[in-house]
């Protein structure tokens, strides 16, 4: 067809770009790995099964002359496991799928690894991306560097595929013989019940995988801190005996399960510091909504509308409550002494200062930045870390508690065998 | 490209690289854009992510809007650089409203195979436009097997003639728009965003070859889009008496102050002109399609149009075949010209319009200058195989209300119905162009200096990141801290006053705003090698998605990778994946994979690894310049690709101090 003409199709862009990081991003994973050391962003065992699959598989394509790397064949495994999963039953919004917006209209004749492969076939953010730091320190995989690229798979990693995808057979193959083939571009068929069965990331882990997965989480990778270990190990342990009722828990009283009162200190001072960054947030989305459209500014130096005092008072006095836990968090602390400035504008232009790409000051007046939406932001922007995670029903935590928390409580409930009930307690009821 | 019918593409999928290919250089222009939106059709374009484009910090796109639209950098939209006008005040223009992208594609695999893609759009390079309104596309590709067949083919003459028209306007542009950062690093090895333009002025040259005499891209510098619109429907539909003429845009004129409201004059004048040149009959039927929540004069106009014989005003056609209940409001510009015969469901002797012109005075009526009219663009073509109704077969792709938002079911009967809508928001300050294009960084221990290899005549500094001039000194001004990836200057504008603007920095390796080049270690320096011409995954794996957590120095493996049992096998596995890999290089992308084994094997400077060779005073790249690990056309130092090639393993080994240590195999 030599040309194309006609109404142009709908299309949209992935809202995860919006993310303001304020120059925090350090303090943010330095809380979150205090917290629950060597999680990432994991919060079902599936994530960990498709990366470490990724990385198997491609191994064993590189060892056949193939050059797509680790990062290209993790991606485009868990773009078709999505695929499959969004092709089955699914109920729309699981947060276990990515990519429902660009994977409709995907089509059989699509799915060859080279069309799959490439960038804008799914999501910028995959869920790889919330294991690439779980992984090591997991041990699923032996990694010489920090990055997806370096890792190669270690026997525990095998093991985890084994015992997730060893009983699958497509084409009568190997489950990862198959996709090897795939990614070589000798087999394009991957639309089947199979693949489906073995890759869908809705499905609960069998059996195997859930007492491998929990080991893993104990004992972590051969040689990693002790430290680490313990406190994630201490974790899961109080997270687990927080199921249904569970009674909402306070700052005030240390759980048993949690035996440092270091590893206690650290959730909370990270909790003081996640609020006054969600309430520096807060004060942008504000200016935001006020400066409304893209042509129009705010002055600084005026009076400051009702709105932004408000936000503003709760932003010190979050900032004060953190500094007053004195917390060695270096970051954090300067953040806080930032927004404790007594003039409002100053704090203000610090503010849009650290953002940056939604809105930013032109002489004395802030306007849109790149990133702007203004009164059409229906939702906040995303603050980082979390916009990878589960849904937020879970039972009341202590206010401000890293998401990691909570994602190893949805960890928990997947161990459990627990998860589908969790995420979706009406259906379960309805079949009852 | 396939053609999808019952999925037509959304303005970003447009910049998808075909399968094989991928983005080597694309100019586009328009009225507005948005990062959103441009930084999903950048990656389509190149194949890669933001991260990715931050990495390389090369320009693979260029853009041309409107001066009032705010800036956007490098940071915002890797790859794709914004450029701003030479001279506001003398701007030929009264808007820059035409939406065209070129855009230039060459297949992965080296062949020399190409193609050049020309997007012509109604509507804005932003993220309404894929989400919100309701706009046409108009898109033709050429590529280079169509242009080795030597046979007569009318097609591929008026497809060239119409990129070369495309390139005519946007020629004409680059003199009214400040260039000069395009030639940043032009004299490096890889030359920059030169090479890349280059390549595709080159294919346009093969282009000019076959064109042919008229081309269906109209622009306005020199003519109004309606003077022109006569012939361009003779010349490419034929010479009969249409009796339907369908006229669409997303504005109208304002409404006219005083007396009576009248039958909007550009929508007169159009159908008398189109009558008088006899492509019209006398009494036509007409329909115009509006966006009744903002039509401007039409709105209070409707009675006026009503009392014209075979006149309707209706409400474009929600399209629900592509966009289901979802509102979109129409923004597209378009004219619809066919004969319509009863018994027939063919439209005969069908012809198009759509472009940028709005259907007003400044759109559509006046060429362009600085107070009356806008640059527009238009596309006049003659649509094949298209009915007015369903089909038996059922084909939906045939039919006319497929292709435009028209409809005949309903129309708009009362002036309550009919809003005029908002007036344009006011223009903005304009974007000029500041006194210096780019900086170069040099670096020192804490800080380093910032730097213009060239500055119109005017006194400018650059500020520091709380908004303070940086001290200056002969060697230019002095940063604190870590390299940035752009700065604020300042400079005073006779006409404009105190103005200031964001402008990127070029790094050592001639990168533009990149992101900092972490340590790596072995391993991660061959992946970044062997995905070769990809581009390395960089930012994109950035621990918790965190663009910090790769500030040089906070190495992400490099030292802290540690140095294995067998050091001497590490090095030299990865020099013989290097020349087994290079080997295979084609002599089209030899620059680029200069660049990219200097970035990539500068970066394992901090290995202990290195740190063993350099105690055994052995210089482990020295086999590297064997002939055997060279490409052909790189053999020795005769040819341009092999000097290229030796200067950059000398910068490697001045990076690992390793230059003047024993050769490998050389000890006895």
């Amino acid at each position: 067809m030599n040309l194309k003409w006609g109404a142009l199709g709908p299309g949209s862009v992935e809202s995860t770009r919006r993310v303001r990081t304020l120059g925090l991003a350090a303090s943010t994973r330095q809380f979150n790995d205090l917290a629950v050391p060597g999680m990432g962003g994991v919060w079902f065992g599936r994530q960990l099964f498709l990366s470490t699959l990724g990385v198997l598989v491609a191994e064993r394509a590189t060892a056949r002359g193939h050059r797509a790397t680790p990062i290209v064949v993790a991606n485009a495994i868990e773009a078709l496991a999505c695929w499959l999963a969004l092709k089955g039953a699914h109920r729309a919004g699981d947060d276990r799928i990515r990519g429902s917006v660009k994977l409709t209209g995907v089509t059989l004749d699509d799915l060859r690894f080279a069309n799959v492969s490439r960038p804008s076939f799914y999501v910028t953010q995959p869920m790889r991306m919330a294991t690439v730091t779980a992984l090591p320190a997991l041990g699923l995989v032996q990694a010489t560097g920090s990055r997806f690229n370096s890792f190669s798979c270690s026997d525990e990693g095998l093991a985890l595929v084994e015992a997730m995808g060893g009983s699958f057979r497509p084409y009568n193959r190997d489950l990862v013989e198959h996709l090897v083939q795939w990614v070589l571009g000798k087999d394009d068929r991957v639309y089947t019940d199979t693949l489906q069965a073995a890759l869908s990331p809705l499905l609960p882990l069998p059996d195997d995988a859930r007492i491998l997965l929990q080991e893993v989480l104990y004992q972590g990778a051969p040689g990693s801190p002790a430290e680490d270990r313990r406190r994630r190990s201490e974790a899961l342990n109080w997270v687990r005996v927080r199921r249904l009722g569970a009674s909402p828990c306070g700052w005030d009283e240390q759980p048993t399960q949690i035996s440092d009162a270091v590893h206690w200190a650290d959730l909370r001072a990270g909790a003081a510091f996640f609020m006054t960054r969600d309430a520096a947030l807060s004060v942008l989305d504000e200016l935001e909504l006020i400066i409304g459209s893209p042509e129009c500014r705010y002055d600084l130096g005026g009076s400051l509308p009702l709105g932004l005092t408000d936000r503003l008072a709760l932003l010190r006095s979050h900032a004060s409550a953190f500094l007053g836990l004195c917390h060695w968090e270096e970051g954090a602390s300067a953040f806080c002494r930032d927004v404790l400035t007594p003039n409002d504008d100053e704090v203000l232009r610090r503010l849009v200062h650290r953002d940056g790409r939604i809105l930013r000051e032109v002489s004395e007046q802030i306007c849109a930045g790149p990133a702007f939406q203004g009164g059409e932001a229906t939702n906040e922007a995303v603050s980082p870390g979390t916009e990878m995670g589960p849904p937020a029903n879970d039972p009341a935590w202590p206010r401000g508690i890293s998401y990691r928390i909570r994602n190893l409580w949805w960890l928990s409930l997947d161990l459990d065998g627990t998860l589908e009930t969790w995420l979706h307690p009406d259906a379960a009821d309805a079949t009852r | 490209m396939t053609e999808r019918n019952l999925h037509p593409l959304s303005l970003t999928q447009y910049f998808d690289a075909p399968e094989g290919y991928r983005g080597v250089f694309g100019w586009i222009c328009g009225y507005s854009a948005d990062a959103f939106f441009l930084n999903d059709a950048a990656e389509r374009f190149t194949r890669e992510t933001a991260g990715q484009r931050a990495a390389q910090g090369e320009i693979k796109l260029a853009l041309m809007l409107d001066p009032g639209q705010p800036p956007l950098t490098l940071v915002d939209v890797p790859g794709l650089i914004h450029l701003p006008i030479l001279n506001a005040s003398r701007q030929p223009f009264r808007l820059m409203h035409a939406k065209v992208a070129l855009l230039g594609f060459r297949d992965i695999a080296g062949g020399g195979r190409w193609m050049l893609r020309l997007i012509v759009s109604t509507g804005n390079w932003t993220r309404q436009t894929l989400e919100e309104s309701l706009d046409l596309v108009w898109c033709i590709e050429v590529d280079s097997e169509a242009m080795e067949d030597d046979r007569e083919d009318q097609d591929l003459e008026l497809r060239c003639a119409d990129i070369c028209a495309a390139w005519s306007l946007l020629g004409f542009l680059h003199g009214l728009f400040d260039l000069r950062v395009l030639g940043a690093g032009a004299t490096r090895i890889a030359g920059g965003s030169q090479t890349a333009i280059q390549q595709l002025a080159g294919w346009l040259l093969l282009c000019s070859l076959r064109a042919g005499a008229s081309s269906r891209f109209l622009d306005s510098r020199h003519a109004s889009l309606l003077a022109q619109l006569p012939l361009a429907i003779r010349t490419h539909a034929g010479d009969t008496k249409r009796n339907y003429l369908a006229m669409g845009s997303g504005f109208f004129e304002g409404p006219s102050l005083g007396g009576e409201p009248a039958v909007p004059p550009v929508l007169e004048r159009i159908v008398s002109n189109l009558i008088r040149e006899e492509l019209l009959v006398r009494a036509p039927s007409v329909d115009i399609f509006v966006n009744p929540a903002a039509c401007q004069a039409v709105a209070s106009a409707l009675p006026a149009i009503q009392q014209r014989e075979g006149w309707h005003v209706r409400k474009a056609a929600p399209m629900e075949h592509l966009f289901r209940s979802e509102h979109r409001s129409l923004h597209a510009k378009f004219l619809f010209g066919s004969r319509a015969r009863e018994g027939s469901n063919n439209c005969l002797k069908p012809w198009v319009y759509l472009g940028s012109g709005n259907l007003t005075g400044p759109g559509f009526t006046s060429a362009m200058s600085r107070q009356g009219g806008n640059l527009e663009v238009g596309i006049v073509f003659a649509p094949e195989g298209l009915t007015w109704y369903p089909d038996r077969d059922g084909d939906p792709g045939t039919l006319i209300t497929y292709r435009l938002p028209i409809q005949w079911e309903t129309q708009m009967i009362s002036v309550g119905e009919l809003l005029p809508g908002g007036a344009m928001p006011p223009a903005a300050p304009p974007f000029v162009a500041p006194p210096i294009a780019w900086l170069e960084w040099e670096a020192v221990d804490d800080g380093g200096w910032l730097n213009s290899p060239s500055s119109f005549p005017v006194s400018w500094e650059v500020l520091n990141a709380s908004g303070i001039p940086c001290h200056q000194d002969l060697k230019g001004f002095i940063w604190e801290g870590s390299q940035p990836r752009q700065v604020h200057i300042r400079w005073s504008d006779d006409a404009l006053g105190v103005q200031s603007r964001i402008v990127p920095v070029m790094d050592v390796f001639g990168r533009l705003a990149a992101t900092p080049l972490t340590a790596l270690d072995f391993e991660e320096a061959w992946w970044a090698l062997a995905g070769f011409p990809v581009a390395a995954s960089e930012t994109d794996d950035g621990v918790d998605n965190d663009p910090e957590s790769l500030k040089p120095g906070t190495s992400n493996g490099g030292a802290k990778g540690g140095v294995g049992a067998y050091p001497v096998r590490q090095m030299m596995e990865l020099i013989e994946r290097v020349a087994e890999r290079q080997t295979e290089v084609v002599q089209a992308d030899w620059p680029a994979w200069c660049t990219r084994l200097e970035q990539t094997l500068s970066r394992v400077v901090n290995s202990p690894v290195l740190d063993y060779f350099r105690t055994l005073g052995l210089n482990p790249l020295s086999p590297l310049r064997g002939n055997a690990f060279r490409p052909d056309y790189a053999e020795d130092g005769k040819t341009v690709e092999g000097r290229v090639y030796e200067t950059v393993l000398a910068q490697i080994e001045a990076h690992w101090q390793t230059a003047g240590l024993a050769e490998i195999g050389d000890r006895e």
